[in-house]
């Protein structure tokens, strides 16, 4: 089954399985809404370029995930004085119903915000129905 | 309609939070370690220095410029940071809510004498980042020991 995977906003279809890190990772924290025509998943993903962002979809697993630069040579000489966070990728996955229109997943990455956007499938939108007249 | 996975690590996020704090140091243990963000909602803040500067790092994911208020009082730097709530509309429905919103003030002593005379601030992916330059007598001084 092929992959869906959304980057850059846009959607392409891949064949690669996604992979769980090996390394440390932080879990970003996350805000899951639902509107009259979609969900939304808003993650705190600050620290990161739009680029280095990787979304997947498969087999009904939303993976969001987010890599950190490696350290400059700046970086390398600093004296760390008092530390609450560390330059780790960003990782989470979630299991997603079938009422989401897997194709149509779109994102946007804005002030270290992530947002997915998960649209309903079109039987499950609101519609209004008109009383036909005879 | 959404479940959430926690692999590759079969525990529980508290879990991890309460090992964290458990083998962490205690000037730290606000902080989950690698495994997750801060428990108490505070926002996350790294100090470190090089040569020539302090650099305050703090993590403040949505917030804008204008939504940011420095200022100095003697050697303390003060944070202040208005984070409205967003969503306030009737159509949305949270099935889960782990973000945080609101106001928050953080004052950090620096390790300075006098108060710094030069310092700029920006604010890049959801990160804002205060340098703070070094007055001279912090600076590191070489001395050159030369033969009698």
């Amino acid at each position: 089954m092929p992959l869906v995977e959304t980057k850059n906003n846009t959607v392409t279809q891949t064949n690669q399985e996604p992979t769980i890190p090996e390394k440390p990772f932080r879990i970003p924290a996350v805000d899951i809404s639902e509107y009259e025509n979609e969900y939304r998943i808003e993650a705190d993903m600050p620290g990161i370029k739009e680029e280095n962002i990787d979304i997947q979809f498969h087999h009904g697993e939303l993976q969001i995930r987010g890599f950190t630069d490696v350290p400059d040579e700046k970086a390398q000489k600093r004296i760390d004085r008092y530390r609450q966070f560390e330059p780790a990728d960003y990782y989470r996955a979630f299991r997603i119903g079938e009422s989401v229109n897997a194709a149509e997943i779109s994102a946007q990455y804005v002030d270290g915000i992530l947002t997915v956007h998960l649209p309903k499938m079109e039987m499950l939108k609101p519609r209004k129905i008109e009383i036909a007249r005879k | 309609m959404y479940s959430e996975l926690v692999y590759p690590y079969p525990f529980s996020r508290e879990l991890f939070r309460r090992l964290n704090q458990f083998l962490s140091m205690p000037s730290l243990n606000e902080t989950e370690g690698l495994f997750g963000s801060l428990s108490s909602g505070e926002l996350a803040t790294n100090i470190w220095e090089d040569e020539d500067a302090f650099y305050v790092e703090m993590e403040v994911p949505g917030t804008k410029p204008e939504e940011i208020d420095l200022s100095i009082i003697g050697t303390e730097l003060q944070i202040k940071i208005t984070r409205p709530h967003e969503n306030k509309s009737k159509n949305v429905h949270y099935l889960r809510r782990e973000r945080t919103f609101g106001n928050t003030v953080r004052t950090i002593t620096l390790p300075m004498d006098s108060a710094p005379k030069e310092l700029d601030a920006s604010i890049e992916s959801g990160v804002l980042c205060i340098r703070l330059r070094k007055p001279k007598e912090a600076k590191v001084q070489k001395i050159t020991v030369s033969p009698k």
